[in-house]
């Protein structure tokens, strides 16, 4: 039997009348959401546009919440089909222009914190770099590919919870995320194995 | 272990969760294969550069537009909206809506069934059939939707009852005279045989009537002769015992009512004489006369 947490109790406590309930939900997942948008959209003004759209989503069907499954699955259903939704509208910008490490403000955001990281300059530098054509190469990704990746390799999702999360059984996740390493083996591979 | 079946494994295996028996066979498989080895070195160092990677952190004003955008996307006419408030959720507002649909339908068709029904009645004859039976009018909304619907089954178009006072005097005499020469002219279409008795009849009233004076008692043979020539039926003679005048019941086919009127107007003086409307609806006009 699923055991009620504390995102459904904030949950209950919105649908009873109390706003700031919502408000501590969307501090909860926020950063989660955002990320996985940021990830997904490889722009930090869409993800955020992105995100906003979610949470407005959630907003006006909190009340269709069943408390069957978790909050967050629920949560990762609609921000899987909003991201989708998001990139397909906005006839998409490339994915070029949204990380584009050294000219961006983005980047800033995203990798500032690695400016602190231990070590050299370079190393950091160097770090940062791998870590943005990792993004870069993710980005390139078709659609559904890309989202299983992001959830299983960025967000450690189980492969049970991608399941809850997308619908899709449990050999089409893994045989699909086993090809997109293919993939991105083939795109990092000069960047990745040489440096070993 | 297939070289594809091997890479689904390998994230699992470098992440150290795959059970005993499945690692050792991967393990195994890495120490022949190179290709796979190759793999399995780029995701273990794919998976560091991941997991070093920084989480994502939502703007500092994030709350604020959130508040913003939803107070603005809710405010206003929205189409989307009032979709969301009369249909979700689906599983219990549609069945809700159809059930109040049904019945409000239900109730409209019982109120205003017989209405409707009553109100094409007077409509066919507004401003003629200004004879057409009360009871007509009264009972119609009586009568229970079952009943009605049985009638209409049966298919059966209502008769209209015209009641009319025929005032029998000698003077039409003439009149009866020259309808007879005109009558002995009748065309003797089909169908001939009743309409050739029909004519007989009448030829044979009309002679009688020449030789004796005009009496009630002539009359109705005469208008009985007349009905069968018109293809109507009489239903039934009565004489009111109290008043002494006769009651005759007869029925026309509506499309010769007007037909049959004027020639009642040549035995007599007709109390009122409508101007019936040729249509199709009804079928037949039953007329009531009291002959005086």
């Amino acid at each position: 039997m699923y055991q009620l947490g504390e995102d459904d109790h904030l949950i209950k406590a919105y649908l009873e009348g109390d706003e700031n309930a919502f408000s501590s939900l969307v501090v909860r997942h926020m950063d989660k959401v955002f990320s996985i948008c940021y990830r997904y959209t490889g722009n930090h003004d869409d993800a955020s546009d992105c995100a906003q759209d979610i949470f407005v989503k959630v907003y006006n069907n909190l009340h269709t919440f069943r408390f069957k499954s978790a909050f967050s699955t629920w949560l990762y259903r609609i921000v899987v089909n909003s991201c989708k939704n998001y990139v397909s509208k906005s006839s998409f910008r490339s994915w070029n222009t949204s990380l584009s490490l050294s000219a961006s403000g983005d980047a800033t955001v995203c990798y500032a914190d690695i400016a602190d990281s231990k070590g050299a300059p370079d190393a950091a530098f160097e770090k940062k770099e791998i870590q943005h054509l990792v993004m870069q190469a993710v980005q390139k990704l078709p659609g559904d590919m890309k989202m299983l990746i992001i959830l299983r390799d960025f967000e450690n999702r189980s492969y049970e919870e991608i399941t809850g999360i997308t619908g899709m059984k449990m050999g089409t996740i893994k045989s699909r995320i086993s090809r997109a390493r293919i993939r991105l083996k083939e795109m990092l591979k000069e960047d990745l194995l040489d440096e070993m | 272990m297939k070289c594809n079946r091997v890479q689904e494994l390998l994230e699992e295996y470098a992440r150290g969760e795959l059970p005993g028996r499945e690692s050792s066979i991967i393990k195994l498989h890495l120490e022949t294969c190179s290709s796979c080895r190759e793999h399995y070195v780029f995701l273990k160092k794919y998976l560091e550069e991941v997991e070093a990677m920084p989480e994502y952190r939502a703007p500092d004003n994030f709350i604020e537009s959130l508040t913003t955008r939803i107070h603005e996307t809710n405010r206003g006419f929205s189409f989307s909206k009032i979709f969301d408030f009369l249909f979700l959720p689906w599983k219990i507002k549609l069945p809700i809506e159809a059930a109040a649909l049904l019945v409000t339908g239900i109730i409209v068709i019982t109120i205003y069934y017989p209405v409707i029904d009553n109100h094409n009645i007077q409509k066919d004859d507004t401003g003629t059939i200004y004879h057409v039976t009360e009871n007509m009018k009264t009972k119609a909304p009586a009568i229970s939707a079952p009943a009605e619907k049985a009638e209409r089954k049966a298919d059966k178009p209502q008769p209209v009852t015209i009641q009319l006072a025929l005032l029998v005097h000698p003077e039409k005499q003439e009149t009866l005279d020259q309808y007879s020469s005109s009558s002995s002219n009748a065309r003797m279409s089909a169908p001939a045989k009743r309409r050739a008795a029909a004519a007989d009849m009448e030829e044979e009233s009309l002679a009688g009537e020449k030789e004796q004076t005009v009496s009630p008692g002539n009359v109705i043979s005469d208008i009985k002769a007349m009905v069968y020539r018109l293809e109507g039926k009489v239903l039934h003679t009565q004489v009111n015992e109290d008043t002494g005048h006769t009651d005759l019941h007869v029925s026309i086919p509506s499309h010769r009512a007007n037909e049959f009127i004027r020639d009642l107007s040549t035995r007599g003086t007709l109390k009122d004489t409508p101007v019936m409307p040729v249509h199709e609806k009804p079928a037949e006009i039953i007329f009531k006369i009291t002959i005086k």
